[in-house]
Formats: C-alpha cells, structure tokens, sequence
C-alpha cells in the first residue's frame, strides 16, 4: 500500500514523473551514452523504458515514448525516428515478456533486458553508421551495453521502492 | 509442440497488435511510423522539411529550457574551479604575458599591415553579414558534432555560412528553421574545409575525428618535412565556401618521420561555445569590377548606376591606398623609434657601466680615507695619555711615593685607567 494511494493530486504526480524524467534525459544536453569517461557510458533512457513499460503504469504510453524518441533524434540531430523505432521495440520486448510472465522474476527480467538491449543497439548502431558512414566502436558499444545491463538492477531496485512506497500499485 | 507455436504467435501478435485501454495506437502501429519518418527523413521533400522545421523550432526551445538547469550547475562548477586555481593560473600567467609583451609590438606592426594588404590585395571575399548568436543546445553525441544557435532564417542565416568563436572558425550552417539554426563542428567526421599549412604554405584539407581534435587529410607524404609540430592551420578560401586566413588551429605532436597522420588542435574549445559569430562572405572582385568600369567608362551608354559604383570604387581603392600609407608611415616611425630606443639603451648600458667603475673608486677611496681617520683618532688618544701621564702619572705609578697608597705598574691597563682618570683610582 503506497503512502500516497489516496491522495489522488500526489498519486497522479509520481504516476507522471518517470515519463517526466524520460522526457528530461531525451530533452537536456547531458546524455548519459557520451560521457567522454573511458568505459562508462550507459542508456538511461532504456532503463526507464523498458522498467516502465513492464509495470504498465499510467501516464507513461507508447504514444509518449514514441514522442520521446522523436525529441531524441531532433535534439541529437539524427534521422528522425531512430530513436522511437528503437525505443518502440524496448516496449514491444516488455509487452512481451510481461505477456508471457507469471510470475515476474528480477533475474529473468535481467536477463531478458540484456538480450533485447543488444539487439535494439546493435539496430540502432547499424543504422547508424550506415547513415553517418563512420565505423562501429564495438568495444563501446559492449561497454554500453554490460553498463546498461549492470545499472538496471541498482535502477530496478530504486524504481521498486518507488513503485511500492509511493505509487501503491501491487506489483503485476 | 504445435501447441507452443501457436501460444508465442499469439503472445507476438497480441503484442504488436493489442491496444490497452488509453492507448490509442498499437505498438506495430507506432513502429510502422518510426520506419516512415526514417526512410522519409532521407529524402529532400519540401511539405516535410516545413514540418520537421517547426518540430525542430519547439523542441529546440524546450531543449533549452531543459537543459538551463544542467547549465546553471556546470556554470557553478567551473566558477568554483577557476576560484580555486586562481592562484596557480595568476602565475602562469604573469609569466606569460611577460613573454607575450616583448612580442607584442612587433606582432602588432605585422598584423595591421597583414590585415590591410590582405584586404587590398588577394582578399575579394567580403564579410557581407555579421550575426551574433548564443548556443542554445549542445548536446553531446559521437556522430554528430554539432550545436544550435538562436537565429534562424528570419535573422537572415543561410546554409553554408560561416561559424566563428572570436576570430576562430568553429563551423557552419547545416540545417536552418525559423529562429533557430544547427550549425556542423570542425571536429565532426562530416566536416571537411581546404586550409592552408604555414609557414610553407601546404594546402590540405582538415577533416573533423569526431572527438575535440581533426586531422588532416588528402596530403601527400612528400609534404610531411615541411609539415612541423605547432604549425598554424588556416582556411586556404579554395572553393570559396569560408574566407582565406581564418584561424583553424595547430599542428599538434607532429614528427615528420615517424608520424602516420597529422593532428590538428582546433584553436576553439568546441565543449565551451556559449556566443557565436555567423558570418557570409560575398565575393567582391574589386580589381576587375574596377577595371570593368574603368572600361565602361570609355564608352558613351554609361549608366547612372556604374558611374556610382565606378566613383564608390575609385574612393576606396583611394581611402585604401592612403590607408596603406599611413600603416607604412607608421610602420616606419616605430622601426626609427625602435631602433633610437636601442640607441639609448646601449647608451645607457655604457653609462652604467662608467658610473658603476667610478662609485667602485670612489668606494675605495672613502675606505682609505676612513681608514686614515681611524689612525687619527688613535694618534690623538696617545697624545692625550701622554700628557696626562706627565700630569699624573707618578700618582699611579709603583714607587716609594705610593708605598702606602694603590698603584699600578707602569704600562699595565689599571695604570692607564687611573692616568686617564687623571690619578683617581
């Protein structure tokens, strides 16, 4: 039972707040995926999506991730919708999972989350240097990865407390 | 088995398919989308290149709003970092300027002069517009270096123009809405510019490397030993897309011999752009223009117009050579100036020298003299014992006299005392 389950102005405002912090990483200058530090970069935005999109709260929607990826590639100056293929087949693989999930468990999801993240940046890369004609750096693209995989589980464990303690939704 | 095939169908299909209660568009719908914008992204469309301007018009504006904070904060930080090494800078720094000083006349001299022949001679590419911009949004990416600026086709910027941080290039124009701008970095792999290689002159093209740096490219290895390690990059004005001799940046680490690739070190910090100047530069032959109307005037079906454009030329050429006067004038009274100040010093050093050598002497002699003084004041001392040991000095002596009083024996230091003490003991 959240702390906030009845009141429904503070329930309605931490329902909306991952999105808000979705659309705060895609808008602001700082991108967590170039942080010119050798060997840590990781995707926030991933994180967010794909936790978010397996709870199936409100206020966070496919149309607004979708719109998310949009402002993304504008702010980035990438093609215009790279960035919402790529996160609408994060939501496609949540959907999934929770589709076929009776039972959730923190280490499949883990794992799952690993799985489709190098699938949707190895999309996401190839495009990419197709478009940019410049090479793969794939040892950054392994340490992304592993870091994004590796951040999920803090991330999770945080995301889980605010579910819990604020939002008040039984875990579905 | 079959059984399975057919729950992950489902479970796919009602994935991509299955609309939740508030979702108005299905997953496969929205990605059906994605694809569109991205296939249609890479074709010049005009409806769509509208649209996409307006989207890139509000999301560059929210972007700046979003990201004041994160400015702010990194505003503070640098602030306290520069508070904190002020010291340590403040004395690199005097120290610097007090090699850059001794330089500073001669480079002015050259500057000026390098500025108005430039102009007078070989330069037809004119500044035509000057636009001050601020950098609303640059974020970072590895694929696109690249920042926006606050002005757009309404401030008059077009594709092509030129990006410069101070007198530095830094850019140009890529993409133009109607307020807002993207301007293309140096150092972005996509950026290619014809630059010019001093002191000899190599012509090249620099290329961005996706980080801070570029390097150059389409340069033959035979040019490599005239190539050295600090040398300055500028653009060459070849296809006259920027203006000859704007600064790009130095030859950074460069061993002829050894060396793969040459490195540039742009003269701009890219991560710090916050204002910005856009210029365009307009070719403006002014040698043939005037030799044209020079020519037109010859004939008898001269415009009002040429005539005008003839006499505006004809005033500047002659404002330009009377400028170039007055710089060589110049120029000249600072070499005399220079060269009389070098007179004065070495005369002054001669003089020093001389005083020096004298106050020497004249020190020794005043030490001779003192010491000469000295044996005055001793002799004068004698004296005075002398007379009072003719006066006094039976009072002090051991004698018969003094059987029963104290006395000293002759030339003992008590015996002095009590003559000096004119017999008092």
């Amino acid at each position: 039972m959240g702390r906030f389950q009845k009141n429904f102005i503070f329930k309605k405002l931490f329902l909306i707040l991952p999105i808000f912090f979705l659309y705060i990483s895609v808008l602001s200058e700082f991108d967590a995926n170039y942080l010119n530090i050798d060997y840590l970069s990781f995707n926030f935005a991933y994180i967010l999506i794909f936790y978010w999109s397996l709870k199936k709260i409100d206020y966070f929607g496919y149309l607004s991730i979708f719109f998310a990826g949009i402002i993304n590639d504008v702010v980035s100056g990438l093609p215009i919708g790279l960035s919402s293929f790529s996160y609408m087949l994060i939501c496609v693989a949540a959907r999934y999972l929770r589709s076929i999930t009776l039972r959730p468990n923190i280490i499949n999801d883990w794992i799952f989350f690993l799985i489709i993240i190098s699938l949707v940046n190895s999309i996401y890369y190839s495009i990419i240097s197709f478009i940019f004609k410049t090479e793969i750096d794939y040892i950054f693209l392994i340490v992304n990865n592993f870091s994004t995989f590796l951040l999920y589980f803090f991330c999770r464990y945080i995301f889980d407390l605010y579910y819990e303690y604020l939002i008040g939704q039984p875990n579905v | 088995m079959g059984h399975d095939r057919d729950d992950f169908l489902i479970s796919i299909r009602s994935t991509f398919l299955k609309k939740d209660n508030k979702q108005k568009l299905s997953l496969f719908t929205l990605i059906l989308i994605s694809i569109i914008l991205l296939i249609s992204s890479s074709y010049d469309l005009k409806y769509l290149n509208y649209v996409k301007s307006g989207i890139n018009e509000v999301i560059y504006r929210l972007s700046r709003v979003a990201s004041a904070p994160e400015k702010k904060l990194s505003y503070l930080f640098s602030q306290a970092e520069n508070h904190l090494n002020v010291y340590s800078k403040l004395e690199v720094l005097e120290n610097e300027l007090k090699d850059q000083k001794s330089e500073e006349t001669s480079l002015e001299i050259l500057k000026f002069e390098n500025i108005k022949l430039k102009q007078q001679l070989d330069d037809y590419l004119v500044s035509d517009i000057l636009i001050f911009a601020k950098v609303i949004v640059d974020k970072k990416s590895p694929f696109l270096k690249s920042v926006i600026i606050n002005k757009g086709s309404r401030d008059g910027l077009k594709l092509g123009m030129s990006i410069l941080d101070q007198d530095y290039l830094v850019g140009k124009i890529i993409e133009v809405n109607y307020s807002t701008s993207r301007a293309l970095l140096l150092s972005d792999i996509n950026s290619n510019i014809p630059v010019t290689i001093s002191p000899n002159y190599v012509q090249a093209n620099v290329t961005g490397s996706g980080t801070f740096s570029g390097k150059i490219n389409f340069l033959p290895k035979k040019f490599f030993s005239k190539i050295k390690s600090g040398s300055i990059v500028y653009t060459s004005g070849t296809a006259g897309i920027f203006k000859s001799g704007i600064p790009v940046g130095r030859v950074k680490d460069f061993d002829p011999n050894s060396s793969k690739e040459i490195q540039i070190d742009f003269f701009s910090d890219f991560s710090q752009l916050q204002y910005v100047s856009v210029r365009s530069f307009i070719e403006k032959d002014i040698k043939s223009a005037f030799t044209s109307n020079v020519q037109n005037t010859n004939t008898d079906d001269i415009g009002a117009d040429e005539n005008f454009i003839l006499s505006q030329l004809d005033e500047k050429l002659q404002k330009l050579l009377a400028e170039k006067k007055i710089y060589e004038d110049l120029r000249t009274q600072i070499e005399n100036e220079n060269n009389n100040l070098k007179q004065d010093l070495n005369r002054l050093q001669n003089e020093n020298f001389d005083f020096k050598k004298k106050t020497k002497d004249q020190e020794k002699l005043i030490e001779n003299q003192a010491k000469a003084l000295d044996a005055k004041k001793v002799d004068a001392k004698k004296i005075k014992f002398l007379e009072l040991n003719l006066l006094y000095g039976h009072k002090c002596a051991n004698n018969v006299k003094n059987i029963f009083k104290k006395s000293f024996k002759v030339g003992s230091p008590e015996y002095r005392t009590c003559v000096l003490n004119k017999g008092k003991k």
